[in-house]
């Protein structure tokens, strides 16, 4: 595909306004920060690919037809994953090893205990959380994705917070 | 009795940590338009380190895909001497 300086524009425009909301609902999906960065950079390259339909739909429903295609990307890779029977850990990739010893202070230190904590919710309730605090996005919106509705989302985040506020007082 | 978290800044805490950063979204950009994977050469994600003040936890992920396109590259050995 030629890339016309305006197409490039447009995709950065779009790029900008949902990379957010994107990688916040792969990253609650597949709870694992490696993966969702694959899963925007596919979600985004299949929408670079169909970017006269993309800029065709109205504004304010482009970011929901982008989470499809991110829903359709996860859902491409889990039936591969499961053809396969197994999943290789990007963890354990003995040369990323050293990247887990970087210190950050004390900002990592909490991320992992919430990580952690987060990484024990159900799939539905991590990924309203990622969506909301990650993601910058109303429970409505919210509710648009994941099928329910925002009263269920409501719960949903309630829910997360408080099973992640037992967690770290334990 | 257990003081209660601070559940909205330790959500802000992970939210800052877990959040794509601007050197991952440039890459994750600049790998889309370049549409196809096996354009991105070794040597493009080398410089695209150059003179960054990356850390390597905003490295991890671009590493991992560099070492699955390039496995023999020694990619991984590269990024650890810089």
């Amino acid at each position: 595909m030629g890339q016309r300086p305006c197409d490039v524009e447009a995709f950065d425009a779009l790029f900008e306004a949902h990379r957010a909301p994107v990688h916040a609902y792969l990253r609650g999906r597949t709870n694992h920060s490696d993966q969702a960065l694959d899963l925007v950079q596919e979600t985004f390259m299949r929408v670079w690919r169909s970017l006269d339909t993309v800029r065709s739909i109205p504004r304010d429903e482009q970011r929901y037809y982008i989470l499809v295609i991110a829903r359709r990307v996860l859902n491409d890779v889990r039936r591969i994953e499961r053809r396969r029977g197994s999943v290789q850990s990007p963890m354990s990739d003995p040369a990323l090893e050293v990247a887990k010893v970087e210190p950050l202070g004390s900002l990592v230190e909490t991320a992992t205990v919430i990580d952690e904590a987060i990484s024990k919710l159900p799939e539905d309730m991590r990924t309203a959380l990622s969506m909301s605090v990650l993601g910058g996005m109303e429970s409505a919106e919210i509710g648009k994705v994941l099928g329910r509705p925002a009263s269920t989302v409501r719960y949903l985040i309630y829910e997360a917070r408080r099973r992640i506020a037992e967690e770290v007082k334990a | 009795m257990s003081e209660a978290p601070n559940i909205d800044r330790l959500l802000a805490e992970w939210s800052t940590a877990a959040s794509m950063t601007p050197l991952q979204a440039s890459a994750v950009r600049q790998a889309v338009l370049r549409s196809k994977p096996e354009e991105l050469s070794y040597e493009w994600w080398r410089k695209l380190f150059s003179g960054s003040q990356a850390t390597m936890l905003e490295m991890r992920p671009i590493v991992h895909r560099a070492k699955w396109t390039w496995p023999d590259a020694g990619f991984g050995r590269v990024v650890g001497e810089a």
